[in-house]
């Protein structure tokens, strides 16, 4: 008999089979949820993992499906018992990008469509923070561009407030519930000006060493120029910390990161991942 | 002396006294902004000792004033200095104005005084060589292609300077009340009389954009409630109607309600606790509320989390709810509820 529970932080390393080091991090995080399936005895057998958009809103909210996982029968289960759940959120769309070809043939066969694209996530490699390092040389940095170490609490605060009053949040939903310390300190970048921040370019370190471009905006009369400066420090910087073999994704979510992901790396191309949604009642 | 010099002498005059008239209502004038007052009153002292020099020339090319052609040439160089300098102070104070960073300031200020730095530097040279003007004698006055080509450049900082300001008002709520066609309008009028006819009175055109940008500062102002700084029902009005237009997108509001307290002091916390976007209407005596494009909850909780905590720090209670549009509802239904529920 499968008794079906939720997956928290707590527990989310009983579900290590099913679930990756850095998809159990972000299950603390305000927008995730996870299901997941255990046998008599206890033993994780399959999870589910999604994650809420838009529900602090009035606008529509959706449904990302991160991880399906386990025997057919777990799965079709646990897909039941998130249609519930998501019918409580109020969610009116699902949908998922995987390169997990299996659990993409499970949602299809549950009602969502189908498509076979490159993945908006853009693998960085070293080598191309190198140039990017050796083109954008700055010989001397200017002194109001700081390590996001480097900012007080109230500072991150004041800055997190000002980026939401603007609609920025990147690809952090849950932005506003964040620390600072969540995010990486050292390399990640900030702008100072009269006090205040006013750009920002920021990265997590996930579990399994992978680094995540988050948010990546300015705002106020330079923000062009102080992008720029964002770029050469958090370059900078990421070479003097990480190894050589340290991967850096990025995620192409709207035309301005994808027009200067183009620029920065021309040639380098996303993995293909499968995606599709479908509509909840 | 013919009266195309008095006319150049009493517009210079007029020009005087009206801004005279400013810098003393102006050092009076209570802004949240110190340092803006500070820099804009820079412009009508300038003026002031531009009109001066203006009324000494037409003296001189009326030939009461004798002076030498070393004479003349100092004193229309003093001159060339004052409207560059003057035209600096303006794109400062414009700066300033629209961004309110003095790092942006330090940070541009290379490219706003280059031009005119260059300008001042060729002034200087013109005082030995001529390259640009001469006087003959201690009255006619010969100017050469290159002073065509400085004048110009002028004119390019000018316009540039009309459209960055049109671009920005467009993004930026806090222009709304800096309509730079007040100060345009009036220098265009007697720029052109210069080309059109003998007259010299672009101290007036100056000093009457200078007065009516005043007047938009005290206009602002009125909006304003004296006892908070925040704007008042008569803002209100005029929101409501670029709400019903949808020029104003209302999503959100934050609703404060005091049951006592320092109404200076809150507002003074609550202030430093809301971004710029924010515009925060008085609605009575202890009724607050803000108005923003937040269609999210999360940053209104921040807001109203951090407002409620500074409050209370200093003793003063407060009721703080958040409301959000409806997806049907539209920015004056809105409106009109919380009006209803405040």
């Amino acid at each position: 008999m499968m008794e079906y529970i939720e997956i928290t932080s707590d527990n989310a390393e009983d579900f290590a089979a099913f679930i990756d080091e850095d998809m159990c991090d972000n299950l603390d995080r305000t927008f995730f949820r996870g299901l997941g399936a255990v046998d008599d005895s206890g033993t994780a057998v399959g999870a589910l993992v999604y994650e809420l958009k838009d529900s602090e809103s009035e606008e529509d909210t959706k449904s990302r499906v991160r991880v399906l996982a386990g025997s057919d029968d777990v799965k079709e289960e646990l897909m039941t018992r998130y249609t519930e759940d998501i019918y409580d959120e109020e969610v009116i769309e699902s949908f998922y990008e995987s390169a997990d070809e299996v659990m993409s043939k499970t949602l299809q066969a549950d009602g969502f469509s189908f498509a076979e694209s490159e993945a908006l996530d853009l693998p960085v490699s070293m080598e191309s923070i190198q140039k990017i390092a050796n083109t954008l040389k700055v010989t001397k940095m200017p002194t109001f561009i700081k390590p996001l170490s480097e900012i007080s609490v109230l500072q991150y605060r004041s800055f997190v407030k000002n980026c939401l009053f603007k609609g920025n949040r990147g690809l952090v939903d849950d932005l506003a519930y964040l620390p600072k310390n969540w995010f990486e300190i050292d390399v990640s970048s900030c702008a100072v000006d009269n006090d205040e921040v006013n750009a920002v370019l920021l990265l997590k370190r996930a579990p399994s060493g992978v680094l995540y471009v988050l948010l990546y905006t300015a705002f106020g009369p330079d923000a062009k120029k102080n992008l720029s400066f964002l770029i050469a420090n958090t370059a900078q910087k990421l070479l003097q910390k990480y190894p050589p073999d340290t991967k850096i994704v990025i995620r192409r979510h709207n035309e301005m990161v994808t027009k200067l992901t183009a620029k920065l790396f021309a040639g380098t191309k996303g993995d293909t991942v499968f995606s599709g949604n479908r509509r909840e009642a | 002396m013919m009266g195309i010099h008095q006319i150049t002498i009493y517009s210079n005059i007029v020009a005087i006294m009206l801004v005279l008239g400013v810098i003393v209502l102006a050092l009076r004038f209570r802004i949240k902004d110190e340092l803006e007052k500070k820099i804009f009153i820079i412009l009508p002292v300038v003026l002031i000792l531009m009109a001066a020099l203006y009324i000494v020339s037409a003296y001189r090319d009326a030939e009461v004033l004798k002076v030498s052609a070393m004479g003349a040439t100092l004193i229309e160089t003093g001159l060339e200095y004052f409207i560059n300098l003057f035209a600096i102070q303006w794109f400062l104070y414009v700066d300033y104005r629209m961004f309110h960073s003095v790092l942006h300031i330090k940070r541009n200020g290379l490219f706003f005084v280059t031009g005119f730095a260059i300008l001042m530097l060729l002034d200087t040279i013109n005082i030995f060589t001529g390259i640009l003007f001469e006087f003959l004698d201690g009255v006619h006055y010969v100017e050469t292609p290159l002073y065509v080509v400085t004048d110009l450049l002028r004119l390019v900082y000018f316009f540039g300077s009309i459209f960055a300001l049109m671009y920005y008002r467009r993004k930026d709520e806090r222009m709304k009340f800096f309509h730079v066609r007040s100060f345009f309008i009036p220098l265009a009028f007697y720029v052109l009389l210069i080309y059109l006819t003998p007259l010299n009175t672009v101290s007036l055109g100056l000093a009457i954009g200078i007065t009516l940008i005043f007047v938009q500062m005290v206009n602002e102002q009125c909006y304003q409630d004296a006892e908070t700084g925040f704007y008042n029902g008569l803002y209100l009005d005029y929101l409501k109607g670029r709400i019903k237009t949808d020029d104003y997108a209302l999503e959100s509001v934050i609703l404060f309600k005091f049951s006592k307290g320092d109404m200076a002091k809150s507002a003074e916390l609550i202030t430093k606790q809301l971004p710029e976007e924010c515009q925060t209407v008085r609605l009575s005596g202890d009724t607050v509320v803000t108005l923003t494009h937040v269609k999210d909850r999360s940053p209104l909780y921040m807001v109203s989390e951090d407002v409620q905590m500074s409050l209370e720090e200093v003793g003063i209670p407060v009721d703080v709810s958040i409301e959000l549009k409806k997806k049907k509802e539209s920015g004056s239904e809105f409106l009109d509820r919380i009006l209803r529920k405040a």
